[in-house]
């Protein structure tokens, strides 16, 4: 089956008979209407907040008597930010925050930088596995950072540990956000750390994901990976890095994918215990060695320079014990 | 701007219910997702009204509500236990390819099944595809590349790649 069939059958999926619609659009326009004015009120009431705030300090600036101190509220001495190790440069897979505490049955750890943003992600097993996911981000993400929300995001306050966070949620009543749970916290650098949570059936969930939330550490760690490559071009530009521990679905306890744009091209390395699939694109070329199987993909050998079999030549594994990984991946 | 939505919605509904069927395989849940889609795309219609692409603008939000929903239905039913949560009703006898490939989409992971629908269905190049779905480009071309595996593993009959 070509490209061309596969989109000639999901257009005869799309034309099977159907019942009639139920779209109802002035509805759409009452419920939306609603909230763009709820959004603008906010919004309006903020920039109130604002001018007023500017308009005491610019009186506290100008007038000649001393003002008088406020009366009970005191502000508290922000800590400096704590400076956070650079990142290593011979490995594509770095750490910028690590779990402590953890459910039960939510124990294997994935590492991801590229696409999906860089994250630690813990999880469960089964069909909807339990996920939580941890991200930094130099500044506060937008309240609705994925645009799902529909315009409905507030703010819960709640403390993180020492910290002053919110949960992200579009039912005020609800922080957990109907399951699709968002923990954020400043974090001791001046970033902001995220969790994420989802298919996670727990008796406090509430106080799990506080208490995952509240050990947390933070550092550029480098992730130990099972191979090394020796001299990859400078044109080889990281796309994707991953850990996977899928079992599951994969068939092989873990899976390291490293994918790289090539001058238009991509060339994608994976990293398993033999039986493992390969990611990619184009037929992959596939070496066994040290217990381990490396595979590699390049979708356009020209315009990458060099082909899979040149890629694999330059890939030393280091077999199945992760003790024996190392974080000096590149170079 | 409320004749301008209004137009839109009218022209574009059918086309939008079908991208939401291919992307949750049901009728009904379609028609939940257009309307999820539709009511957000009015709460930003000012912003939208001025978008380049303002089907790619919709297509990006159905999207989005499509991902969303995915969770959150699934928190429902663990949360309210003995309410409201009859499974759907299976579907009937699929007697035809078509039906044969709704069956191995809903095989796929959620993000996956999407990448299928906007390269396939709605021809979007990568590019586009990575934007709709806040992603790399590069993830999207995996993704593509492990969907297509696996309609090709359900299907029992090769595809044979050629998108880059």
């Amino acid at each position: 089956m070509t490209d061309f069939e596969l989109t000639t059958m999901l257009k005869d999926l799309a034309d099977v008979p159907a019942p009639p619609p139920s779209i109802d659009v002035d509805r759409a326009r009452r419920i939306g209407g609603r909230r763009r004015r709820v959004r603008t009120t906010a919004l309006a009431l903020g920039c109130a907040a604002v001018v007023a705030a500017g308009g005491l300090t610019a009186v506290a600036v100008f007038r000649h008597d001393p003002a008088p101190a406020p009366a009970a509220v005191q502000p508290k001495p922000k800590p400096g930010p704590v400076a956070v190790a650079p990142a290593p440069t011979d490995n594509p897979l770095v750490a910028k925050a690590d779990f402590g505490w953890l459910p039960e049955g939510v124990s294997r750890i994935e590492h991801g930088v590229g696409g999906h943003g860089d994250y630690t992600l813990a999880l469960g097993g089964g069909d909807r596995a339990p996920m939580i996911w941890l991200a930094v981000y130099d500044q506060e993400p937008a309240l609705d950072r994925k645009h799902d929300m529909g315009g409905q995001a507030v703010r819960v306050p709640v403390r993180v540990g020492d910290r002053d966070g919110y949960w992200v949620t579009t039912d005020a009543k609800d922080p957990l956000n109907h399951g699709d749970s968002y923990l954020r916290w400043p974090t001791a650098d001046g970033r902001w750390a995220e969790l994420h949570a989802y298919y996670l059936a727990l008796p406090d969930l509430q106080q799990a994901l506080l208490r995952v939330a509240g050990e947390v550490t933070f550092a550029n760690r480098p992730v130990a990976l099972p191979l090394h490559i020796l001299g990859l071009p400078d044109t080889f530009h990281l796309a994707d890095a991953n850990v996977w521990r899928r079992p599951d679905t994969d068939g092989v306890p873990w899976r390291v994918v490293l994918s790289y744009s090539v001058n238009g091209a991509l060339a994608t390395i994976t990293v398993s215990l033999p039986g493992g699939r390969a990611d990619g694109i184009g037929d992959p070329v596939c070496a066994t060695r040290n217990g381990l199987r490396a595979c590699v993909t390049v979708d356009n050998p020209a315009a990458a320079g060099l082909d899979g079999e040149r890629v694999l030549d330059r890939i030393t594994l280091l077999g199945p014990d992760e003790s024996k990984w190392t974080t000096h991946v590149v170079g | 701007m409320e004749a301008g939505f209004t137009d839109y919605v009218t022209a574009r509904s059918a086309w939008l219910r079908k991208v939401a069927y291919l992307l949750c395989g049901d009728w009904h849940r379609a028609d939940d997702l257009v309307q999820t889609a539709i009511t957000r795309l009015y709460a930003n219609w000012s912003r939208a009204a001025r978008a380049d692409n303002l089907d790619g603008y919709a297509r990006r939000t159905l999207v989005n509500a499509y991902l969303a929903e995915q969770r959150t239905s699934w928190w429902r039913r663990v949360d309210l236990r003995g309410a409201d949560h009859d499974p759907p009703p299976a579907p009937g006898p699929d007697v035809d390819s078509a039906l044969d490939l709704r069956a191995a989409l809903d095989r796929l992971p959620a993000r996956q099944r999407a990448t299928v629908v906007l390269r396939y269905f709605c021809d979007q190049p990568v590019a586009d595809t990575a934007r709709a779905l806040g992603c790399s480009e590069g993830t999207v071309k995996s993704q593509t590349a492990k969907a297509v595996d696996t309609l090709r593993e359900l299907l029992r009959e090769p595809i044979w790649e050629g998108r880059g």
